[in-house]
């Protein structure tokens, strides 16, 4: 069942990569004493199409479930983001299906307060050029490529899967060392994105890295985002960076600072929403998905907003407008 | 084996500085990581002047590291040693001495208990690896550029080294002996199996050599960019790797990183020049004029 949420017209926007979001809970036990984020369930907090850049509401027929799982269960039991696709995936139909998009490609990025699991965001892709790669560490302390799905770069495709990065270097090995989300607009000449897409059709405007989890001290992975000029993932893509002390579930502290690190800013509407969200995520230390067109800046039809944990502290939170 | 035994060389943020008279130290090379397995081939590419001979020197043990570790078959390096042998871009040939006469030198001293003819058999041994067999009497001066090097290799081989650190050691030969000499370490090293990392200007020469290709950003505060694996199986032909279907993938892999890193030189400069102008942190007997001139409390700075 398909509730209309938003009547907006979406101008002159380019038609996002994204076209279904779910977000999925994790719920302990009712009578667990100490929670180990293992044995609990998975419970369907929202779920969102997109059509023509338009945000509806879907009831799934499927709202709770257990480790392994579908993609987002599965996403739980690898403890690392799961990337399905081609349109033989019976779990890409059911979600096309009920969500009455065209799906190709599907993503579910786990997100872990320390080790415990807080929420699984499913990310469904539509046809159109870009790029997801999952990098995990090997047995030489780089990071390689271990995931990936891509539209329209068939030679960066190829070289990537040659490709590590040690501690520190290019993008994943940034966010890698450093276990902040980090954007790089125009990797085609920005010196900090080091492979080329020259040979490529599709037009790489802007790359994130985004770490997934936590292992001996630094994330478990770095998930990358490479966002097409004409299909980007979102049309604006924010990191806020927490730039105070952060509350525990302990020390609950009502004064936190989330500062952009991003360049682009965008309007001071968009910058004072974006502050108030970082407020909600520190005070519900959850995923927040909004797909109610006044509650988002102008111009935006849906936002979806991921905090990014250091041990039990939001160190960084995550915005995707659309 | 476990992976960790596989690991021959380990290089953790890996720093170089030099001191600066007018402000902060001046980090050639700064957070290098790379783990080499025994008997892998490294090449290490980027542009001059970027830090590739010094992380090879740190890794032969003629310069001292400033900061991080490295460590060579699970012992940190606190200076050369015959484990490790390093051929130059230029040979320096003892001039006064004959081919065979140069090799014996280090020989001699890898080999003391040896009895001089079995010392003469192993420098014969490489000479005649390297196709010098009919050369060994001669002098230096006698000699091309490409034999001279071709003496060099031996010598730095005949110590069978664990590990071998060729700094540009075809940089001064024409193209033609520079693809023979190519061939002639691979084919020594495909025998002996040597650790080797070889700094080099040349893409295809990183390709055709290497299991691994290191590609490092420009300096000073250099790093590696990124690590390409050459996936090219052992013993390679020169014609088959050149026709390989995916060869001038990995050769413009190279060139767009190296032309990124010539197009962002100027602004990593100008970074690096607005640091380095940056004072020192004051020391102690500066402390107290600095705190009097600290604005009053809460404000900030």
């Amino acid at each position: 069942m398909i509730t209309q949420t938003t009547d907006k017209p979406s101008h002159s926007k380019p038609v996002t990569l994204i076209n279904f979001i779910e977000v999925w809970r994790y719920q302990p036990l009712p009578n667990e004493v100490v929670d180990d984020g293992q044995a609990g369930s998975l419970r369907l907090e929202k779920a969102i199409r997109i059509d023509d850049g338009v945000p509806s509401q879907i009831e799934r027929s499927t709202t709770e479930i257990a480790k392994g799982e579908q993609i987002a269960g599965s996403a739980w039991q690898q403890e690392s983001p799961v990337i399905l696709q081609g349109l033989s995936s019976a779990e890409i139909q059911i979600a096309a299906q009920e969500a009455d998009v065209p799906i190709t490609a599907m993503l579910a990025i786990p997100i872990y307060r320390e080790f415990i699991l807080v929420d699984v965001i499913v990310l469904g892709l539509a046809q159109g050029n870009g790029g997801i790669e999952l990098w995990t560490r090997d047995d030489r302390d780089e990071l390689g490529i271990s995931g990936s799905c891509y539209r329209g770069l068939e030679s960066f495709e190829f070289i990537s899967r040659f490709v590590k990065f040690p501690k520190g270097a290019g993008l994943p090995g940034y966010s890698w060392k450093f276990g902040q989300p980090r954007i790089i607009d125009r990797p085609q000449t920005n010196p900090d994105f080091i492979r080329s897409f020259d040979r490529d059709p599709a037009h790489i405007e802007r790359c994130i890295g985004l770490p997934i989890g936590r292992e001996y001290g630094f994330p478990a992975s770095v998930l990358l985002m490479l966002s097409d000029q004409s299909t980007p993932f979102a049309n604006e893509m924010d990191v806020w960076h927490c730039a105070s002390e952060s509350p525990t579930e302990e020390h609950p502290s009502p004064k936190i600072r989330f500062q952009n690190s991003h360049s682009e800013v965008g309007s001071e509407e968009k910058q004072k929403w974006c502050q108030t969200i970082c407020d909600q995520i520190a005070e519900t230390r959850s995923t927040v998905l909004i797909s109610q067109g006044n509650e988002l800046p102008p111009q935006f039809e849906l936002g979806i907003a991921m905090p990014i944990f250091d041990g039990q502290k939001i160190k960084d939170v995550f915005i995707m407008l659309l | 084996m476990s992976s960790n035994d596989r690991r021959y060389v380990e290089i953790a943020n890996l720093t170089k500085a030099y001191p600066n008279p007018f402000g902060r130290d001046i980090e050639v090379v700064k957070d290098f990581n790379m783990i080499l397995h025994k008997g892998e081939i490294v090449s290490v590419i980027g542009h001059s002047g970027c830090g590739k001979s010094t992380v090879l020197t740190m890794v032969a043990g003629l310069n001292p590291i400033s900061s991080g570790s490295l460590a060579v078959e699970g012992r940190e390096v606190s200076g050369p040693g015959p484990d490790r042998a390093v051929v130059f871009q230029s040979p320096c040939l003892l001039p006064w001495m004959t081919t065979l006469e140069n090799v014996m030198l280090g020989v001699k001293q890898v080999y003391p208990h040896g009895s001089k003819k079995e010392r003469k058999q192993i420098c014969e041994y490489y000479l005649n690896l390297v196709g010098l067999g009919d050369s060994m009497k001669k002098y230096p001066g006698e000699m091309s550029g490409g034999m001279q090097q071709r003496v060099g290799v031996a010598r730095a081989i005949a110590l069978k080294p664990q590990m071998l650190l060729l700094d540009e050691p075809f940089g001064r030969l024409d193209s033609l002996t520079r693809m023979d000499l190519q061939d002639v370490i691979l084919d020594i090293l495909d025998r002996e199996k040597i650790t080797t990392m070889v700094i080099t200007h040349d893409v295809d020469e990183a390709i055709y050599m290497a299991d691994r290709i290191c590609m490092m950003t420009n300096g000073p505060e250099a790093s590696v960019g990124q690590i390409l694996e050459v996936p090219f199986s052992r013993p390679r032909v020169r014609s088959d790797v050149l026709d390989h279907p995916n060869y001038y993938d990995f050769r413009f892999a190279l060139i767009s990183f190296l032309e990124k890193q010539e197009h962002s030189k100027e602004a990593h400069d100008q970074m690096i020049e607005e640091k380095l102008r940056q004072p020192e942190p004051p020391a102690l007997v500066e402390a107290k004029v600095v705190a009097d001139s600290l604005p009053a409390s809460g404000a900030s700075f």
